[in-house]
């Protein structure tokens, strides 16, 4: 008897002793096979990724391929085209950025002016790509990516002195796929019968793709695009680069030993400092990039490295002012008057905000934010209440300033590698029309690091070497 | 291993003695104030077209100096590197549902992108006004021309009547775009008409503000009547931009009373335009 419950307990504690594990389910190995290809498939195990793919890794990044200084719009959207042209894995890249809240940041300062009336053609077509970039930017960041164009156009006026110059100007840019028009001063007034015309002698009115847009939003789509494609963004202020010297590479132009960079230091907010090594650098550093430009000898050094990057800041003011009475109406472009004053309706009761460059000895000091409102009373109300007469009373009731990363050689971006270093890449200078010009900025060095060239624009006039071979870029006839 | 001789500097660069540090004041150089040109017309008058590219490149590039050559492998060497290429290649083939029906999508669009571009052989061929008339008859909308009665559509094979060349004294007078899907890059068919007073784009979904910012353009000199309707992509932005079209005298718009930035653009539109009579459909209101 007790034989046979023996031989009925054999197979039973057998079981006990076989691999399977009883905690888990069983799972069947085809099914599971399935399951692991699948995941594979849909991307999901990526280390460093949260469920939406986006890089969840905020260790601090010593070891970069690409390091932006700056993350502004241009320095975001470098980022961003970097990032776009390549797949997700392919570049490290890290944006430094000294204040997250862009507080003095120049974007802070922009009216968001879309316009390709310039006399330059690469600023043409840079500005007819940011048109065509704001156009389709719901191709680039999602359904919900809005940057609020408001499509009425951009008028520039011009003096006797001023006139000839704007034909021309006009007559290139349509050449190169801009609309707009000269008017005379009659047509003028016909069409804009809120304007005194007694001093203007033609105007040039953009007819398409002009207007204003918000600039905040750009802005921000650029960094969360940049961001999502995988960019880390990090807070801190670049104090330092270190040098190596590098006796094995040979460089025309060059006197001595050639000194290169592969790393920076970097402060961060709390006091540390951190090194990145990096294989290029960008300077997107804005207002700020004269100083940075020194840090890596670019004004200080020998030979090539004695050309500063002609970059500074400037103060310049916005104001917004309500107009009682009959204001201009709907049919209000933003307007540049032959004097450098702008002005554009701000929503629809009234309001609006202009603005205008301070003469040369007149600068303000940039030691701080701060709003001169005599400035306005001063300067800007006269040719205001001169130019549109329902602004006769006008006071200015609120007003911003920010600062220019104002271009003091020729008040043009300065947009290509640095002749000295091989892997620095210099992006700003763009005194006042960057915004703007941001996407096909991005767009540019990213084909200068990837491609080797540029692809698509030609902007190699606008390089650094200009300030080398001492060939300014001037615009001309446009503020 | 790259050593090749020893580091010499640029002759070119000494020899043009460059001028380091010499940051001028931009006005110095340019005439923009009448004042200053007695002073300035002793210097050249600037011009931008007189820096070219070659002016950049002041270091001589290594395989043209003398001694220096490019050897035969050079006959391989392509400038171009492929990095769409190299993209496609490192990016993980992503299979799902979801990707697989954005790509379709995604190339659904540039095929109605490209096949809506314009196309300067058929307006070469048949002049501005029936190129554009092909282009809307042809994508399932009506043309009316001057001088006839009737509207042209494509009937239910497809077929419609339209000279085939250029016929002088065919004048559109109204295009009707209704439901169709016209983008934004097919709107460049319709630019250069001479006369058309009635435009409709009810329907269209994909007309933007962008659009209306070409057609309040293109437009601007002839057009009476205008229909937007069912356009659910305009904002009360582009409806302002409106006011480039001098002669209009219906709007047809959704709805005015959506919100208070729209009702405040139609009432400025008006203000600018005594003729304008901006009209909708009456609102039913759900109960």
């Amino acid at each position: 008897m007790f034989r046979r419950y023996a031989l009925q307990l054999k197979p039973l504690t057998k079981t006990f002793h076989t691999s399977i594990k009883l905690h888990e389910e069983f799972e069947n190995p085809i099914l599971r096979t399935i399951r692991i290809l699948r995941d594979d498939i849909m991307l999901r195990n990526r280390p460093g990724r949260d469920e939406h793919g986006r890089l969840v890794s905020r260790v601090f990044p010593h070891y970069v391929d690409i390091v932006i200084i700056g993350g502004g719009a241009i320095g975001s959207s470098i980022a961003y085209w970097l990032k776009k042209k390549t797949n997700f894995d392919a570049l490290r890249i890290v944006v430094i950025e000294k204040d997250p809240t862009y507080r003095k940041c120049s974007t802070t300062l922009s009216v968001g002016g879309l316009r390709q009336q310039f006399s330059l053609p690469e600023n043409i077509q840079m500005s007819l790509y940011g048109a065509e970039f704001l156009r389709t930017i719901k191709k680039h960041f999602g359904k919900e990516a809005e940057v609020n164009f408001t499509p009425h156009g951009y008028l520039v006026l011009a003096s006797e002195a001023g006139a000839e110059q704007l034909i021309d100007n006009s007559k290139l840019q349509n050449e190169l796929g801009a609309m707009n028009r000269i008017l005379n001063k009659d047509q003028l007034k016909e069409r804009f019968p809120w304007m005194n015309v007694s001093d203007v002698d033609v105007g040039c009115l953009g007819l398409e793709k002009e207007g204003w847009f918000d600039p905040w939003s750009l802005l921000g789509l650029l960094r969360r695009g940049a961001s999502d494609l995988g960019t880390q963004y990090v807070h801190g202020e670049v104090v330092e680069f270190l040098f190596t010297e590098m006796n094995d590479v040979i460089m025309d132009g060059v006197e001595g030993c050639y000194e290169g960079t592969n790393n920076l230091v970097v402060k961060l907010p709390d006091g540390q400092r951190k090194n990145i090594q990096f294989a290029a650098c960008i300077l997107a550093a804005g207002s700020e990039s004269g100083e940075v430009a020194q840090l890596a000898r670019i004004g200080t050094g020998r030979g090539m490295l004695s050309v500063p990057l002609p970059v500074e800041k400037r103060k310049r003011y916005v104001y917004s002012f309500q107009c009682q009475g009959e204001p201009p109406g709907i049919n209000t472009p933003m307007t540049i008057d032959h004097t450098g004053m702008y002005f554009r309706r701000d929503g629809l009761g009234g309001g609006f905000i202009c603005g205008m460059s301070p003469e040369a000895h007149e600068e303000p000091s940039c030691d701080n934010l701060d709003v001169d409102y005599k400035f306005f009373d001063d300067r800007i109300w006269p040719i205001l209440a001169k130019r549109v007469p329902a602004f006769e009373a006008v006071k200015a009731s609120r007003g911003w300033s920010g600062y220019y990363d104002y271009n003091t050689y020729d008040e043009n971006g300065i947009i290509g590698p640095h002749p000295y270093y091989q892997n620095m890449y210099i992006a700003t200078g763009f005194s006042g029309h960057g915004i703007q010009q941001a996407p096909a900025v991005g767009r540019a060095i990213s084909e200068l690091i990837l491609d080797g060239r540029f692809q698509t624009i030609d902007l190699t006039r606008l390089g650094f070497d200009r300030l080398i071979v001492d060939k300014p870029m001037y615009e001309i006839g446009i503020y | 291993m790259f050593k090749l001789r020893l580091p010499q500097i640029c002759t070119k660069f000494t020899a043009q003695q460059c001028r380091f540090c010499t940051i001028k004041e931009p006005k110095e150089l340019i005439a923009k104030d009448p004042k200053e040109k007695d002073v300035v017309e002793v210097q050249e008058k600037y011009d931008p077209k007189k820096v070219t590219k070659e002016d950049m490149q002041w270091r001589t590039p290594w395989h043209q100096k003398e001694g220096q050559y490019y050897s035969l492998l050079r006959t391989f060497y392509t400038e171009d590197n492929k990095r769409s290429l190299l993209q496609s290649l490192q990016t993980p083939i992503d299979l799902s549902p979801s990707s697989i029906k954005n790509w379709w999508a995604k190339h659904k669009e540039q095929v109605e992108i490209l096949s809506q571009s314009y196309l300067p052989e058929r307006n070469q061929v048949l002049g501005n006004e029936l190129a554009a008339a092909h282009f809307i008859v042809y994508r399932g909308g009506a043309v009316k021309f001057f001088n006839q009665d009737k509207w042209i559509k494509a009937d239910e094979n497809e077929e419609y009547d339209l000279p085939r060349f250029y016929e002088e004294g065919k004048i559109l007078e109204a295009i009707d775009c209704a439901d169709m899907n016209i983008v934004y890059e097919g709107l460049e068919n319709l630019r250069n008409l001479k006369k058309v007073q009635w435009l409709s784009f009810n329907g269209c979904e994909r007309i933007d503000d962008w659009c209306i910012d070409k057609i309040s353009n293109m437009f601007s000199h002839s057009l009476v009547y205008l229909d937007l309707r069912n356009c659910p992509c305009i904002t009360d932005r582009g409806i302002g931009a409106l006011y480039k079209l001098r002669k209009l005298k219906i709007l047809y718009l959704d709805d005015f009373l959506r919100s208070t930035t729209y009702e405040m653009t139609c009432l400025l539109l008006e203000e600018a335009n005594p003729h304008l009579e901006i009209r909708s459909d009456p609102v039913v209101f759900e109960t």
